[in-house]
């Protein structure tokens, strides 16, 4: 059964009180933060759409102040706008394959799967907003990590607004949604709101070449650009990882095709060869080493290897970890008490899970690399501890 | 003195642990420092261009490679690829190769080019020559800056979206012009070959898009 955004935002008074109830109950163990995330966000929620989601504004206030000020500042803690911002720029990429799909079906998939990206944004809004009440009425916990918040929010969104012709193939719903937030909060909530007129529904698809249809001049800068006659340049980087055999198929291809015809790409090769043969002749007596010592870097890891954040509930987080050479689907419990496995399975061995391992992060699901796996859909599956399964698919 | 071998170690030590490495890279490919140069050399015969100057500069472009990228992009290939840089002074060697291919291509390139204004004759010019001059060399660089910006953006699609990017490169770079010969070399279909290349080309303007948005926000 599909629930209405409305239905959903209706929902939410329902669970504000069950989560007040929860925090208000002296037995509850563990970290406080979960809950205060989602009292956060229905708060907001509720707040953010009192036109069209009437609720008793002192049931909200009444569940805010029972937020512990342990369990605020332990949420915020978790809280990364930039992991937020990935799953934006995520929901774009997502967008494009929704629109360009291999076929109608997964792009009503794919759809979905791009809004409930995008929504990480809003609900993260709704949170945000909920903070700006509890400071109004003064509570200083809130005022600390609101500051802190909007700080990076800011800065947050300044690159992630840069992906909005992307959304726009998401508008359709992105203005159910919208439609639904008061009039006031519209323009704030640029995921929603920039350029989601029906003027702008096409772009994605003329930009493809799938529709026709006419391009805002900096599009149709960037088409022209695009779509003009090139020839592939392959510098430095490629023609060494070339050499090296570390190229990939379709780009060793290239290189040998657009020799063909590219005498000065050839005179490079010719040089590659002449320098190999001076290279083996300086180092036949060199001993050889067979594996190269361990180069362990950087703490600091890289952007790309950040976790995604897919889902995010009370019970668990389910976050992927891409590198270079390995994906990993990662379930990360959260409440102990309600979690009891999880299993990821894969298209080609729907029966048999994903072997794990338990890591930094939580139960470890190595899929396979980067290019094995790109594009595969994964299963997982969480069971709790009520014998409840939670059924997740996950876009390596 | 420890040996080449041991060096490497104890860079790939430091480097591991956060500590300084330069000094013993630098004594490390300063041993490697004869051999380099009769590299150079070779790769300037391919090309019949380059001094005994020109060592120096490949030298030291190369050994900036190796400290910045080649420690790390070493293991990769030795785990990879042994046969290919079975030691750290053979993966050496052959970044200098390569540098040197990449200085005596660019060369080339700027020679096809033709000389720069700074370089043509001293000979006396009317105004509207002088204008039309400095037209021509503004629109070169644009179109040389607009070339960047795409290839730019292609190297973030191969990244991102890999069999997208390889659909566009045969069909769009290679000339193919011909989804049946795109599906047949990648094998796919040519449903799959189509919607690749559309979504390539989405993406690609995408970004060209978002890219000048940060240039000016």
């Amino acid at each position: 059964m599909t629930v209405s955004p409305i239905e959903k935002y209706q929902a939410r008074s329902a669970e504000l009180e069950s989560l007040r109830a929860e925090l208000e109950a002296a037995s509850r163990p563990g970290d406080p933060a979960p809950v205060v995330g989602r009292m956060l966000e229905a708060a907001g929620d509720l707040l953010r759409r009192r036109a069209k989601v009437p609720c008793d504004e002192k049931l909200i206030d009444a569940a805010l102040a029972v937020l512990p000020e342990k369990g605020l500042s332990s949420w915020a803690d978790g809280v990364k706008a930039a992991e937020v911002r990935a799953r934006v720029e995520r929901a774009a990429d997502q967008a494009v394959d929704a629109a360009i799909p291999e076929s109608d079906a997964d792009g009503k998939t794919l759809t979905t799967w791009a809004m409930q990206a995008l929504m990480a944004r809003d609900r993260l809004e709704s949170a945000r907003f909920s903070l700006e009440r509890m400071a109004a009425k003064g509570r200083p916990g809130a005022t600390v990590v609101l500051g802190r918040l909007n700080q990076e929010l800011a800065a947050a969104d300044e690159l992630g607004r840069r992906c909005c012709t992307r959304l726009t193939a998401l508008n359709a719903d992105r203005r159910d949604e919208l439609a639904i937030l008061d009039t006031e909060r519209r323009a704030a909530a640029w995921w929603l709101s920039e350029k989601s007129g029906l003027e702008h529904d096409l772009v994605v698809k003329v930009l493809g070449g799938e529709a026709r249809g006419s391009l805002p001049k900096g599009a149709q800068a960037a088409h022209e650009l695009v779509m003009q006659k090139r020839t592939r340049q392959f510098g430095f980087d490629e023609l060494f990882r070339f050499d090296l055999g570390m190229a990939s198929n379709a780009d060793a291809d290239a290189i040998r095709k657009a020799a063909e015809n590219d005498p000065e790409l050839r005179l490079a090769l010719k040089a590659m060869e002449e320098g190999d043969l001076e290279i083996a002749a300086l180092t036949k007596d060199e001993p050889v080493m067979k594996v190269a010592p361990v180069l362990q870097l950087p703490v600091e890891r890289t952007a790309r290897e950040a976790p995604e954040v897919v889902e995010e509930r009370t019970e668990f987080k389910l976050l992927v970890f891409r590198t270079k050479q390995r994906v990993q689907v990662v379930v990360q419990p959260r409440r102990q008490d309600r979690f009891a496995a999880a299993a990821v399975y894969l298209p080609d061995q729907p029966q048999r899970s994903v072997a794990h391992e338990v890591g930094d992060h939580g139960l470890h699901f190595d899929v396979g690399t980067a290019e094995r796996v790109r594009g595969v859909v994964a299963k997982v599956v969480v069971t709790l501890t009520d014998g409840r399964n939670v059924t997740s698919e996950v876009k390596l | 003195m420890l040996n080449d071998d041991e060096l490497f170690a104890d860079i790939s030590k430091r480097k591991a642990e956060g500590r300084d490495f330069k000094k013993q890279l630098g004594e490390l490919v300063f041993r490697w420092r004869d051999p380099s140069t009769t590299v150079i050399r070779r790769v300037q015969g391919a090309f019949m261009r380059g001094s005994p100057d020109d060592v120096d500069e490949v030298f030291q472009d190369a050994a900036a490679k190796f400290m910045s990228r080649g420690l790390d992009q070493f293991r990769g290939v030795s785990e990879q690829m042994p046969g290919k840089a079975a030691s750290p002074k053979t993966f050496f060697l052959r970044i200098v190769k390569h540098c040197a291919i990449d200085r005596y291509r660019r060369q080339r390139e700027e020679l096809a080019e033709g000389p720069r204004g700074d370089e043509e004759d001293e000979r006396e010019e009317s105004l509207a020559e002088a204008n039309r001059a400095v037209a021509f060399s503004a629109a070169k660089a644009e179109a040389k800056e607009a070339n960047e910006e795409y290839w730019a953006a292609f190297r973030k699609l191969q990244e991102e979206h890999p069999n997208e990017a390889a659909a566009w490169d045969l069909y769009h770079h290679q000339d193919m012009d011909d989804h049946e010969e795109v599906a047949r070399q990648l094998n796919i279909t040519v449903v799959n070959s189509y919607k690749r290349v559309s979504r390539a080309q989405a993406w690609l303007k995408s970004y060209v898009l978002e890219a000048r948005k940060e240039e000016q926000p």
